[in-house]
């Protein structure tokens, strides 16, 4: 009734466009999902089931499914679903959480594009201008997405004196001994249930506007600090004022803000690149993917200035991860030689860290196979 | 609907516009729906509206998703009409495949023609 059927490496076991009549359950060696020969679209290992709900639905495979190695596969003929879920109901409720956890993905896809044009006006532009020795943003552009209310659960006031004015002010700051995580997105963004904490994690002056992020907030030396006194204006304020942000737009003028005086308040392309990572993925969260992919760019130079030039020592999963982040931007911007390289140097850091290396070695395979 | 069925659920009804539950709620139980019909809806972010994501006739399984993946519910479920749905409870699930492979494959097949159905509505819209 159920067949398992034996494969060498580099044996096709179905071609896009064919309708398949059964489930191919991956029971050991690991299988590449590629269109026309070309990129690989994604690996099923061990466990993991081709193409599920084109199966189930009885549409053309969407990929030609191709074996990386010798690889044994159990083929469940459709006709016999309901005995295959009746005798073994813990496979049933893998392949349910597999089919909702891609329906979610794509129900939020959805709902972003309804809320896309909401977000912001496309007529606003954003640019992003190189200069020759920093970046700058002009930002028309507004974004409108008010604080989600529970942000308020985990959030509580704390009382700062600003190293630049020294003027006594009051931040949101999130509450992390009850952070939960959701989950880690591709490109190491920490995902948290019910709270974003990029919303929270720059300061900003009232006063004077010196901006920084929490943690290099006070880390300013003499020199740094009387520059800024110099340079930055003074605003009239409320003592007492409180910054709650309330709307997505107050995330963004802190992240401009900052970005005017960077290279004032850090030499650390880490610290830079930790920016321009943040505003990428906010503006994801708007959906201003155009400016999130310029963003990137600028991403990419500061993690690459990072890679090359920085003196701090990183630890093996740091540098993994730095070499990912790096492989999967070089990858995105065209530059396959530079993202074959950095991937091959973290594929070489040693770690025990096995899902961060089986991850290293997903992309090696796919950018070896890109063409 | 079988006995052993009725043992491990309970026959609920609703009014229309009842909400069966709300975005955001733990999700405690999947439900059948056995008249009727109901949509399920999210919440904008910008201005509270909702937007439809789906309709589920007779038939029809849902609260599935976020006893499956014992996370929030992902939507708010609203009766279009008046409906009679069998609530079976999260303990109960592993129970109900085993008893009903029928409506776990339905489910899977339901599931996977949502995708289809989401996938083609998002290529329309260019996301």
């Amino acid at each position: 009734m159920f067949e398992t059927i034996k494969f060498n490496e580099s044996d096709v076991i179905y071609k896009q466009g064919l309708i398949q009549e059964g489930l191919f359950i991956v029971k050991t060696g690991s299988v590449s999902l590629s269109k026309e020969g070309s990129l690989v679209y994604k690996q099923v290992r061990e466990g993991g089931y081709l193409e599920l709900e084109r199966t189930l639905n009885q549409l053309p495979a969407e990929f030609d499914a191709k074996c990386n190695e010798k690889t044994e596969i159990l083929y469940v003929p459709l006709q016999y679903l309901d005995v295959f879920v009746a005798s073994n109901p813990l496979k049933t409720i893998e392949m349910l959480s597999l089919l909702t956890e891609e329906l979610e993905v794509i129900n939020d896809k959805l709902l972003n594009q309804n809320q896309a044009d909401q977000f912001y006006s496309v007529k606003k532009e954003v640019k992003i201008l190189k200069k020759e020795t920093h970046v700058e943003i002009k930002a028309e552009r507004s974004y409108h997405k008010i604080l989600p209310t529970e942000h308020y659960k985990y959030l509580f006031d704390k009382d700062v004196t600003c190293p630049v004015c020294e003027i006594k002010f009051k931040m949101n700051q999130i509450r992390f001994s009850q952070l939960e995580i959701d989950h880690v997105t591709k490109d190491f963004r920490h995902i948290y249930k019910d709270i974003d904490d990029l919303w929270y994690q720059l300061w900003r002056c009232p006063h004077c506007h010196y901006t920084n992020f929490g943690s290099e907030f006070f880390k300013i030396n003499n020199l740094v600090r009387n520059e800024l006194k110099i340079s930055l204006p003074r605003h009239k304020m409320n003592h007492d004022l409180m910054l709650v942000k309330n709307n997505i737009q107050q995330v963004f003028a802190d992240i401009y803000q900052m970005n005017v005086i960077l290279d004032m308040v850090t030499k650390s392309s880490f610290v830079k690149a930790r920016l321009w990572q943040s505003y990428a993925w906010l503006l994801e969260d708007v959906n201003d993917f155009e400016t999130a992919k310029q963003a990137r760019e600028i991403l990419l130079n500061y993690l690459e200035d990072a890679w090359y030039n920085s003196t701090s020592t990183l630890d093996p999963d740091d540098e993994i991860k730095l070499s990912l982040k790096l492989a999967m931007l070089s990858f995105e911007f065209g530059n396959i030689k530079n993202a074959r390289n950095y991937i091959l140097q973290g594929v070489r850091v040693k770690t025990n860290n096995k899902s961060l290396k089986q991850r290293a070695q997903d992309l090696m395979y796919e950018i070896k196979n890109a063409h | 609907m079988n006995d052993a069925l009725r043992k491990i659920g309970s026959v609920v009804q609703f009014k229309q516009d009842d909400i069966i539950f709300f975005e955001g709620e733990p999700g405690d139980a999947i439900y059948i729906l056995l008249s009727g019909s109901v949509i399920a809806c999210r919440t904008s972010d910008i201005d509270g509206r909702m937007i439809v994501l789906a309709t589920l006739n007779t038939g029809a399984v849902f609260g599935e998703m976020a006893v499956i993946h014992e996370h929030k519910r992902s939507a708010t479920i609203i009766a279009q009409a008046p409906i009679l749905a069998l609530r079976i409870d999260k303990a109960n699930f592993g129970q109900f495949i085993m008893l009903e492979p029928k409506y776990a494959i339905n489910m899977l097949k339901t599931l996977a023609g949502r995708i289809e159905c989401t996938r083609s509505r998002c290529g329309e819209k260019g996301c």
